[in-house]
């Protein structure tokens, strides 16, 4: 894809030793092909991530993989719960009440609330979002949360869900986990019949990964 | 890297690959694994680690294409993720040092094999690039990375500048620091002619002519 003597790729004058070197190394650059059996290993992986995939989108939420503290940390709570799908996206139905807060709530640790983790008939949704696939994630996630700019009378989160509380700005903001890292998804408020969504990080309220989307 | 008359454009693959295109990404890997493949082997020194390097890049690629910004090529975005796995495994593991006569450099190298009309000529080229490849083992891992991507690949300064995601100035400097290493390293192990002694104070003998003293001839510009 590049030529290693190329004069125009590099515009640092060389001394003669430089000049010695950098031929010694483009001689020595790796020609060869992958080996057959690294390439054979590598289309092994992304098979099982293609398999992963299939399964996230699938909802299999209690065989994702999380850091060890994190699934010691959700163990009782996903055992317990029951997973429910909505427009593919894997749902955690953790706590009985809604999932979304205020974004003006500021002070909204979504640890705090205490409230136990019993699923009930109006069992809300923690969404799971993901990195590669956050547009197609948060367009079937925000069916199921609460409109935007809605304000519940009080922060809800699941009593497991760990997530230090940070000036999220305007719009609503639910918990979601993100990549298996618990984080707040804020939905600005519309504009121009577009909608921003924005990923926060817990604590800082630093914005992780963002879509736009058509205003609901 | 991103136009492609043989398929779809990179950029259309990887966009297909975050849209849940389920083939997409293998497409885009075959298109670039050989060259990954050559950053990770002589990032790494051995084919074994090359190969871990590798497969942790293809997993971070894999999982955060989505996160791609659109503002280098794909091929460079590759590279970039490919490069960054492979300096992590140096730094976490302290790679020893002294890897670069692993397996891979016992192998008789293609360049010399290409000699095979002058035996002699193809073992003292193998001889040589086992001995460079060596010396390149004993770099820093940035400095290392640095000249695999700007002498090896023969990548473009700028180019290697955003793999690395380093200012242009700080690629440089590493690339300068690296080469200045590796002659040090090279002359030690006799592949470059040893430095002229410098005459001792009161030495009335003439100093020898220095023929390198001037820069290389260059060809005129195309």
């Amino acid at each position: 894809m590049h030529d290693p003597q190329s004069p125009e790729k590099d515009d640092m004058p060389d001394t003669p030793d430089e000049e010695l070197v950098r031929r010694l190394l483009a001689d020595a650059r790796a020609d060869e092909p992958m080996p057959a059996d690294v390439a054979a290993r590598l289309e092994g992986v992304l098979d099982d991530l293609a398999a992963e995939r299939r399964e996230q989108s699938a909802a299999t939420p209690l065989r994702r993989a999380h850091p060890v503290g994190r699934r010691r940390r959700w163990a009782t709570a996903l055992v317990a719960a029951a997973a429910v799908v909505v427009g593919g996206v894997s749902l955690r139905a953790l706590w009985p009440e809604g999932p979304g807060s205020s974004a003006s709530d500021k002070s909204s640790s979504a640890s705090s609330g205490g409230r136990a983790a019993s699923p009930s008939a109006e069992q809300a949704v923690l969404p799971e979002l993901h990195s590669a696939t956050l547009e197609a994630d948060v367009r079937r996630a925000v069916v199921v949360l609460p409109s935007t700019g809605a304000a519940l009378s009080q922060p809800s989160a699941p009593p497991d869900f760990a997530c230090a509380g940070a000036d999220w700005g305007t719009g609503s903001v639910h918990p979601v986990m993100f990549d298996g890292r618990a984080a707040m998804l804020a939905l600005r408020p519309p504009a121009h019949g577009r909608q921003k969504a924005e990923v926060l990080q817990c604590g800082t309220a630093d914005v992780l990964a963002s879509v736009t989307l058509p205003a609901r | 890297m991103t136009d492609r008359a043989d398929g779809r454009p990179d950029r259309e693959l990887l966009a297909a690959h975050v849209a849940g295109d389920r083939d997409a990404f293998a497409e885009l890997f075959a298109r670039h694994r050989d060259r990954l493949w050559a950053v990770a082997l002589r990032t790494m020194g051995n084919p074994e680690d090359a190969a871990d390097g590798l497969q942790d890049a293809l997993v971070a690629a894999y999982r955060r294409a989505g996160t791609f910004r659109g503002d280098a090529a794909v091929s460079t975005w590759l590279h970039r993720v490919v490069v960054n796995a492979c300096v992590d495994r140096l730094r976490a593991a302290s790679v020893r040092r002294t890897t670069a006569l692993a397996d891979d450099h016992d192998a008789p190298l293609p360049a010399a094999a290409a000699d095979a009309s002058d035996p002699a000529l193809a073992a003292e080229r193998s001889d040589q690039r086992r001995l460079v490849l060596a010396a390149l083992g004993e770099l820093p891992a940035d400095q290392r990375a640095a000249l695999v991507l700007v002498d090896m690949e023969g990548m473009p300064v700028l180019e290697a500048a955003a793999v690395l995601d380093v200012p242009l100035g700080t690629l440089k400097s590493r690339c300068s620091r690296g080469r200045a290493r590796l002659a040090v390293l090279l002359r030690d192990a006799g592949v470059l002619d040893p430095v002229p002694p410098v005459a001792a104070e009161g030495n009335q003998q003439p100093l020898p002519p220095v023929p390198s003293a001037d820069p290389p001839a260059r060809a005129p510009p195309g």
